[in-house]
């Protein structure tokens, strides 16, 4: 053979193994110089070379997990054990991927942390590729992205399981396609640790849809879930949505108080009364606007009374904490967060 | 089997079959730390369901057949609906008789009585007749009959009558879903007598219930009524009042007068149960059981003590939280739970529970994790526990762990060692650092804020000039804390202040204090 085709040959396969290197692994960000991967006692160890990470991390509901005011009283500041195990759980690769988490008694403060869901048992770093020259020599592992991952916490309230029954998972749409999407949609700037859910009113109203109209001369109200992988509201039974309406005032005066409709929300094991009404994806659900009571704390599942004449305001509102002041004269624009709202008239 | 396998293999079965021969507390206390090699672990829990399944079977299979016969199931309704219709409509000796008659019918009409007890349709009448008549009856089927009514019947007066029949009956098999009741029932009045309840078969966690209704039942006579049961469950046993025997009862103190019950195999098949239940998925299950579990009598914790060798993590995790939550009541356990003490994922909830349990005998075990080399969690965990313990001795294991920590590299294991100061009773080396971890970002403040608020309590105590006063304003600032929402109350979860900023303004009054007062045993040290 000839010897400059072999030496070309060689330089070729060199040149290939490089560029496969640098693409599969990308700059190493301690220089390459560290022969021992680092070791991690806390996620901001995390901080040194995934600052952008750590900071939409610790502005998330995951970082709250431990530290919001409203799990802080709800727990009574985890003098109820029972929520250790999600909001502030071992390492997932630890319990096993699908397994319930086990909670973890150091770091506590870190809620839901880099260290949660990226640590492996053998004390090495799981990543969405491998990086054998960065600090924390990431080892690729898929499991990482699938929803098994977050099952552990999420599908304590069936959250998993409703998006398994959902098209999206037949579709390969996963939780992090809408929780962690890619960056200002390039993949190429890596996903967003933010996580948004149901404290992103905006993802909400993406996956909400809100209609109405008449019918034999009664106006009805449509709600879909258009785009939540999973039913809606979902997860913590705390998490609540209503349907509001109200007589539109005219130009000049002021609107009247609103009337609730319908409430969409997973009971209280304690409320044994109370239906389970959550919307399922891809579920629509029609109701009939009427001028009957209605208690948010039922659950209504059919308004009753005499239809409403005239034109009127329908809204949507979602809120986290399941009960109003006075379910009798719920105030939803200062004790919930809007959704949709649209007017019906003749 | 190696001999190593052979002591530990042991130790569980050994526990679970001195259970069976109704034996308490069958371990063996240890002068000190035994010597330990890794537990062997089995799948207990489900062995243990077996074995008691077997016994229970073979007992049935001896037991003399019933001396009612069977009737076919319409006939059964016939009648059933005959003697309650005369029942209900009869007084005097001719209900007597139509009650002793219902009674006296077969097994097969427990079934009938729940459901139609359980019959929103059926009259008021008959639906209460139905309990009277279970508890006369007096069988395990009809206690789990009367047990699902308390689960299920409405209206609640229902509830609260089935769980004052099975406080009368002496059925014990169904004590832990009655205990799990405690979690779920709403109605004042049937809280007051499920309370009641378990009270009558010596599980004294139901007195918090009946204390609760006490204190708290916005309908003062039922409010009354429960002050004066709780008074009346205290003179039984011989108890000053009811809150020291609710306290006693936690403390695992009960006065000579409660007799330890010997519990059936039913009540421990029932245990192992909601045992096994700690390895399902849906925590839903698990925090029940963990609730019940914890609450239930000594016979619980050495049920849970043979738990510590299931083979499931989350079964082993579930048994040291439960004991951990029994606190000194689970006392027992120590021995077993020093077994475990060195498992890297289950040692640092071993260690807490340890400290919990108030087993000074770990005092030495927990003091060697205090050395560098042991994990960080179960160093934290280790260091949590000797302030539990609260022995004076510990202190010396302490003050050179803190002189050896590098508060900022291990901050959590700096508070833990700071905190058990103020509980072992050296808060001079201690107070700085837990004044600064009020307001450190990376810490948990409450654990630092308890030990704290012991520290000012003691000083009350003594008289210290300023104590009280500056106790009673480091309490009040809770005052800005809105209360959490219950389930089933409208309180709003939004507004008021956040613990961070609670916790700040109490390490700026107690900076305050410190630095103008200089109060007795309380200089801050910098190390």
């Amino acid at each position: 053979m000839n010897p400059f085709r072999i030496a070309l040959g060689v330089l070729a396969i060199g040149v290939v193994a490089w560029l496969g290197f640098e693409l599969a692994g990308g700059p190493s960000r301690d220089g390459g110089t560290s022969s021992t991967p680092m070791t991690f006692a806390t996620s901001a160890d995390c901080r040194q070379c995934h600052a952008e990470v750590y900071d939409e991390w610790a502005m998330s509901e995951h970082a709250n997990a431990w530290t919001g005011p409203e799990v802080r009283l709800l727990s009574m500041d985890f003098a109820n054990q029972d929520c250790i195990d999600c909001h502030a759980p071992s390492p997932v690769f630890q319990s096993g991927i699908g397994e319930r988490v086990r909670p973890r008694n150091v770091r506590q403060v870190e809620g839901v942390d880099c260290i949660t869901c990226h640590l492996l048992p053998d004390g090495g770093v799981a990543g969405t590729r491998s990086d054998p020259r960065a600090a924390c020599r990431p080892v690729a592992r898929a499991e990482l992205s699938s929803a098994e991952h977050c099952a552990g916490c999420h599908n304590q309230h069936g959250t998993v399981d409703q998006w398994r029954a959902s098209r999206f998972a037949a579709q390969g749409v996963g939780c992090i396609d809408c929780h962690m999407p890619h960056r200002g949609g390039d993949p190429s700037r890596g996903r967003s640790h933010a996580s948004p859910g149901g404290t992103d009113i905006e993802l909400v109203r993406g996956a909400i849809a809100l209609r109405g109209g008449a019918q034999d001369g009664v106006w009805y109200v449509e709600v879909e879930n258009i785009g939540a992988g999973h039913s809606f509201p979902t997860d913590e039974r705390s998490r609540a949505a209503d349907l509001f309406w109200r007589p539109q005032a005219a130009q000049d005066d002021a609107p009247l108080p609103w009337r609730h409709l319908a409430r969409l929300r997973d009971p209280y094991r304690t409320e044994v009364d109370v239906p389970t009404t959550l919307l399922a994806a891809h579920e629509t659900r029609r109701y009939e606007v009427r001028s009957g009571p209605s208690d948010p704390h039922r659950h209504t599942l059919a308004p009753v009374g005499d239809p409403v004449q005239g034109p009127i305001e329908v809204a949507l509102f979602y809120k986290r904490s399941p009960y109003y002041a006075d379910p009798a004269a719920p105030d939803p624009e200062r004790e919930a967060r809007l959704v949709h709202r649209i007017v019906l008239a003749p | 089997m190696t001999p190593r396998t052979s002591h530990s293999f042991g130790r569980w079965l050994g526990a679970i079959l001195c259970l069976l021969a109704g034996a308490a507390a069958c371990t063996p206390e240890p002068e000190s730390e035994p010597e330990r090699s890794a537990p062997v672990l089995a799948p207990v829990a489900l062995d243990a369901i077996a074995l008691i399944e077997a016994r229970l079977a073979d007992a049935r299979a001896t037991a003399l057949p019933s001396s009612t016969p069977p009737i076919p199931p319409a006939e059964l309704v016939r009648r059933m609906e005959g003697l309650m219709g005369f029942a209900t409509g009869s007084g005097g000796r001719a209900r007597d008789a139509g009650v002793t008659d219902l009674v006296d019918s077969p097994a097969e009409a427990s079934a009938w009585l729940r459901a139609r007890a359980l019959d929103e349709d059926a009259r008021e009448a008959e639906r209460y007749l139905c309990l009277e008549v279970l508890e006369r009856r007096g069988g395990q089927d009809d206690a789990e009959a009367l047990m699902a009514i308390a689960e299920r019947a409405r209206p609640a007066g229902l509830r609260a009558g089935a769980y004052w029949r099975l406080g009368r009956m002496g059925e014990d098999a169904v004590l832990a879903r009655l205990t799990l009741r405690l979690k779920y029932e709403t109605d004042w009045e049937a809280v007051l007598w499920l309370g009641w309840a378990l009270c009558q078969h010596g599980i004294y966690s139901g007195l918090d219930g009946v204390l609760a209704v006490a204190n708290s039942a916005p309908d003062r006579d039922l409010a009354e009524r429960a002050t004066a049961e709780a008074q009346a469950l205290a003179d039984e046993i011989g108890a000053g009042d009811a809150y020291q025997l609710a306290n006693g009862w936690w403390r695992g103190e009960l006065p000579a007068g409660a007799v330890p019950r010997v519990r059936s195999l039913e009540y421990q098949l029932e245990l192992w149960r909601w045992i096994a239940r700690f390895d399902e998925f849906q925590l839903r299950g698990v925090d029940d059981a963990r609730f019940l579990l914890a609450r239930l009598d000594g016979v619980a914790a050495d049920v849970l003590g043979a738990a510590l060798f299931d083979a499931s993590p989350y079964v082993r995790l579930g048994a040291v939280q439960c004991l951990e939550r029994m606190g000194p009541r689970a006392h027992s356990a120590g021995p077993l739970l020093l077994e475990h003490l060195d498992d890297p994922e289950l040692g640092p909830w071993v260690a807490s529970a340890l400290g919990r349990i108030q087993y000074p005998p770990a005092k030495e075990a927990l003091e060697q994790r205090l050395q560098p080399g042991t994990a960080p969690a179960l160093e934290v965990a280790a260091a949590r526990a000797l302030g539990h313990l609260g022995l004076a001795e510990a202190v010396p294991a302490l003050l050179a762990a803190l002189k050896n920590v590098d508060a900022g590299q291990r901050p959590e294991l700096h508070q833990a060692i700071a905190e058990s100061l103020v509980w072992c009773g050296a808060p001079a080396f201690a107070l700085e650092a837990l004044v600064a971890a009020l307001t450190d970002p990376r810490l948990e403040p409450s654990t630092s804020s308890a030990a704290l608020r012991h520290h000012l309590a003691r000083q009350a105590a003594a008289s210290v000039p300023g104590a009280q006063d500056v106790l009673t304003e480091f309490d009040a600032l809770n005052a800005q804390r809105p209360p959490a929402a219950a389930p089933g109350s409208a309180a709003p979860t939004r507004g008021g202040a956040a613990p961070r900023e609670i916790e700040a303004a109490r390490a700026a009054l107690l900076r305050n204090y410190f630095d103008s007062a200089n109060p007795l045993d309380s200089a801050p040290v910098t190390k």
